[in-house]
């Protein structure tokens, strides 16, 4: 399978001389993968976004970013901005057009599509996160979770291979989350060649991933299958992370002398108790 | 927040809600013109502004505006009316010395004064009715679609019409968000023992910066997050970008365009020739 | 210092099409050093509600005592000293961290006590104290509270509340966004300004949250009290109706009952406790 990204000794100061927000990080993601980096308040996370989405071009000299064998440089990033959708944390400052409409179509201005095809493609997207009777609304009359439905139904309208989520869920309430989080399963389930990097502090989100990588203090200290990775709980309680809750719960089971399995599988646990 | 209703766009289908948003500003100047207009006389401006003002009351109707809303935007200008009234009252005069309406002391106050502060009212009035018309029938977002049109002549100048008028819109699609914020900060402070309303000009200036200064900082993280994501998908303001929205004339506009132009025409053939209505048909009546 | 609402209800935008019941006849007491929680919701009342409870919004109709102090729907009978039942009632919101704008963290935090009487002195101490509090030392006090990162921002803003020492302390959502170990944090937090009198007022969507720290629970719907109970009574319910979402220990022990578990729920507040519940439970063959 080829790689949706390759970065090598990514590093990144935002003042001269300042302190490094990210710190040689180097990690793959392939393509159709669904990847959970989590990372602390102030682990560098977000600027990482920043960088795959190019809002960063400034690299260091030694680094190297290839996004679907592309090197990100000036010739390739306008291609590669076009298979990368973003949805970024504040539902408010993403919504750019006067209506649900309107802001699904900015995308598509964007990428100089014939206007008499938008109206299709905006109302399939539209449908396809389930906010088609909405169209003609204002921001200032949807909730924060709708608000991330256009922002997703606007990504989806311009079919991204690489979807990048920035904490997309974190201002949500718990059922703006699932309905986010369901329907990424849903898109990948359509499309399994989507990838997906979601980018998050919430452990919970990690549980869904094929793999995880762990952010800290810009540097990437753990990386693997979520088992794995949340098997080093010492080092992620240092990193001000947590486990996620199956996980907690069947290495509590095992203190209390259960014999249980250290898993992140719910149905797995069930099971396991019920044998 | 009631008071932001005004001038807010109201969703009705009405023939004035069809037209073009170019249509609509095109007329607005005209009319706005026409009543701007000087006549032969006094007699006649109040003539002419009734038959605005029908015209301008039709346009009500049509939008099913209520004229409570007209009333309301009065109320914020009534202030400037006296003011007005005032300026015009005081003011010594050379004309009609003869026509004195009344004694303030020994100062007199002249008809001429009254029904010249009375004319810039009527003007006032019927310029704000209209622009309330057009704000009603007109989504902010076409009316920019209609401006950033009129203003397409000097992107031959070099000026990037569709960024300013992107600007635009965007100042129109935050002003909500931005007022919640407004609110949400000025809880906040309360309830730190701000009193916004009372207290003595060190203490409200206090309070005020305590709005403020936490405002912009939200507004400069919002555009930030906002250019960000603007960015993010696509939007480069040099690149070629297509429209989802496109305006385009029918025949209402046409029939729009050549009511409003005759009108306009036939306003400044008064004006320009000094035409008086009643002096031709009292010349009519008696012949 | 209990609140007491007594049938109170709110209109938003009455005389309009916009008009908005925001709560209904609302009759509620909430006891003195018990941490109650208000959960219902997004849209169900809660935010309209706690406004209530320091007079920054007035009852339509019906009346709301806190302590002395009457906010009530008439304007005569209600008291005069709002300084008073501010100082009293402190309100953390939700993002806190947007109040700030002093140019240094220290006199933000004495904003508080300066606006409620303070000379300068008084408020400088008071505010130090409570910094230290929050566990933003001597370094901090004199930077400038926009360099501070969003943990440290969310603490200093915090501080400004507690500085005041109320003896209310009405917290909306007071985790949200920020990461586990500084969520785990705030909250231990709270519970020790809990444990020195401070009555806690916890609005949440978060039910582990609630589970692990409210004594109480008041489930709102539709601008109606529909349930006062304690948590554990409350998770034991169906929850659905009010679109609540179950404490992951419970919406765990719960599939566990569905396949014939018999599980002692009464004490199990968080994950070890759990653990020893499912030790201790059996399975029905």
């Amino acid at each position: 399978m080829s790689l949706a990204i390759k970065a090598e000794h990514i590093s990144f100061s935002y003042a001269k001389d300042g302190p490094r927000t990210l710190d040689d990080v180097s990690f793959e993601i392939k393509e159709g993968e669904y990847v959970a980096l989590i990372g602390h308040n102030g682990s560098g996370k977000s600027t990482l976004a920043r960088i795959l989405a190019g809002l960063i071009s400034e690299l260091d000299p030694n680094a190297s970013l290839t996004v679907f064998g592309m090197e990100y440089d000036k010739e390739h990033s306008a291609e590669i901005h076009s298979k990368i959708g973003l949805v970024f944390q504040n539902p408010d400052n993403q919504f750019v057009g006067a209506t649900v409409r309107d802001d699904i179509a900015f995308g598509l201005e964007n990428r100089a599509i014939d206007p008499s095809l938008m109206d299709a493609i905006i109302l399939e997207s539209a449908a396809s996160v389930g906010m088609e009777e909405y169209l003609d609304q204002a921001p200032e009359n949807l909730s924060g979770g709708q608000k991330q439905r256009v922002a997703l139904a606007g990504v989806l309208a311009l079919r991204p291979s690489l979807l990048i989520l920035d904490e997309a869920t974190s201002m949500l309430d718990p059922k703006g989350k699932r309905e986010i989080l369901a329907l990424v399963r849903k898109m990948r389930k359509e499309n399994p060649s989507l990838t997906v990097l979601s980018i998050t502090h919430d452990v919970e989100e990690a549980v869904e991933s094929d793999r995880v990588l762990v952010l800290a203090g810009g540097k990437l200290i753990l990386e693997g299958k979520g088992e794995e990775v949340f098997s080093h709980r010492e080092l992620l309680e240092e990193n001000h992370l947590e486990s996620p809750f199956v996980h907690e719960l069947s290495l509590a089971l095992r203190e209390e002398g259960v014999d249980v399995e250290p898993t992140l599988s719910e149905e797995g646990l069930l099971e396991e108790l019920c044998r | 927040m009631a008071s932001l209703s005004l001038g807010r766009y109201v969703p009705y289908r009405s023939p004035v809600h069809f037209l073009d948003p170019r249509t609509k500003l095109f007329c607005l100047v005209l009319l706005i013109v026409t009543v701007f207009l000087g006549y032969a006389n006094y007699s006649t401006t109040f003539l002419m502004a009734g038959v605005s003002l029908v015209l301008v009351l039709a346009f009500f109707l049509m939008t099913r505006m209520r004229f409570t809303a007209l009333l309301k935007s009065l109320k914020s200008l009534w202030f400037m009316l006296i003011f007005l009234l005032l300026i015009y009252a005081i003011m010594p005069r050379s004309d009609n010395l003869d026509w004195v309406a009344f004694f303030i002391g020994n100062y007199p106050i002249y008809w001429a004064s009254i029904l010249d502060a009375l004319k810039i009212l009527v003007r006032l009035m019927l310029m704000i009715a209209l622009s309330l018309i057009l704000t009603a029938s007109t989504k902010p977002l076409d009316l920019t679609a209609g401006f950033e049109w009129y203003l397409s002549p000097i992107r031959w100048l070099g000026v990037n019409t569709a960024a300013w008028s992107m600007v635009l819109s965007l100042a129109l699609r935050f002003i909500p968000t931005i007022l919640v914020d407004v609110e949400r900060i000025m809880k906040a402070q309360s309830s730190r023992g701000v009193d916004f309303q009372r207290g003595k000009l060190s203490v409200r200036a206090r309070a005020l910066v305590s709005l403020i200064v936490p405002l912009v900082v939200s507004s400069l993280m919002r555009s930030d997050e906002l250019a960000d994501a603007m960015e993010g998908r696509g939007y480069d303001p040099r690149a070629k970008r297509t429209r989802y929205r496109k305006l385009a004339f029918h025949w209402g506009d046409l029939i729009a365009v050549l009511l409003v132009g005759a009108f306009f025409g036939m306003c400044v053939a008064m004006s320009v020739l000094s035409f008086d209505p009643f002096l031709e048909w009292f010349q009519v009546a008696v012949r | 210092m209990p609140i007491e609402f007594e049938k109170v209800s709110f209109v938003y935008e009455p005389k309009s099409p916009f008009r908005h019941d925001a709560l209904r006849d609302i009759e509620l007491l909430i006891e003195e050093g018990v941490t109650t929680a208000i959960v219902g919701k997004t849209g169900s009342g809660k935010s309209t509600l706690i406004q209530h409870m320091n007079a920054l919004l007035n009852p339509t109709s019906g009346r709301v005592k806190v302590g002395d102090f009457v906010n009530s729907s008439v304007k005569k009978e209600r008291s005069k000293d709002l300084f008073s039942l501010r100082k009293k009632v402190g309100m953390v919101f939700q993002f806190p961290e947007y109040q700030l704008f002093e140019d240094t963290v220290e006199k933000d935090v004495a904003f508080g006590p300066r606006n409620f009487g303070a000379s300068k002195e008084e408020a400088l101490k008071m505010a130090h104290e409570a910094l230290l509090r929050v566990g933003l030392d001597e370094s901090f006090f004199t930077r400038s509270p926009f360099q501070l990162s969003g943990g440290e921002k969310r603490k200093a803003a915090i501080a400004g509340v507690l500085a005041t020492k109320p003896s209310i302390l009405v917290l909306d959502e007071p985790t949200s966004g920020l990461d586990p170990a500084s969520a785990e944090e705030t909250m231990l937090l709270f519970e020790e300004i809990k444990k020195e009198g401070t009555t806690l007022i916890l609005v949440t969507h978060d039910m582990d949250l609630v589970l692990r720290h409210a004594d109480k629970v008041v489930v709102m719907d539709e601008g109606k009290v529909v349930k006062v109970l304690p948590p554990e009574e409350l998770f034991q319910t169906d929850l659905s109706d009010y679109s609540l979402d179950m404490p992951k220990v419970y919406a765990f022990a719960r599939k566990l009952q569905e396949r014939g578990w018999q599980l002692d729920m009464k004490d199990v507040r968080d994950v070890p406790g759990l653990a020893k519940a499912i030790k201790n439970g059996r399975r029905a063959s």
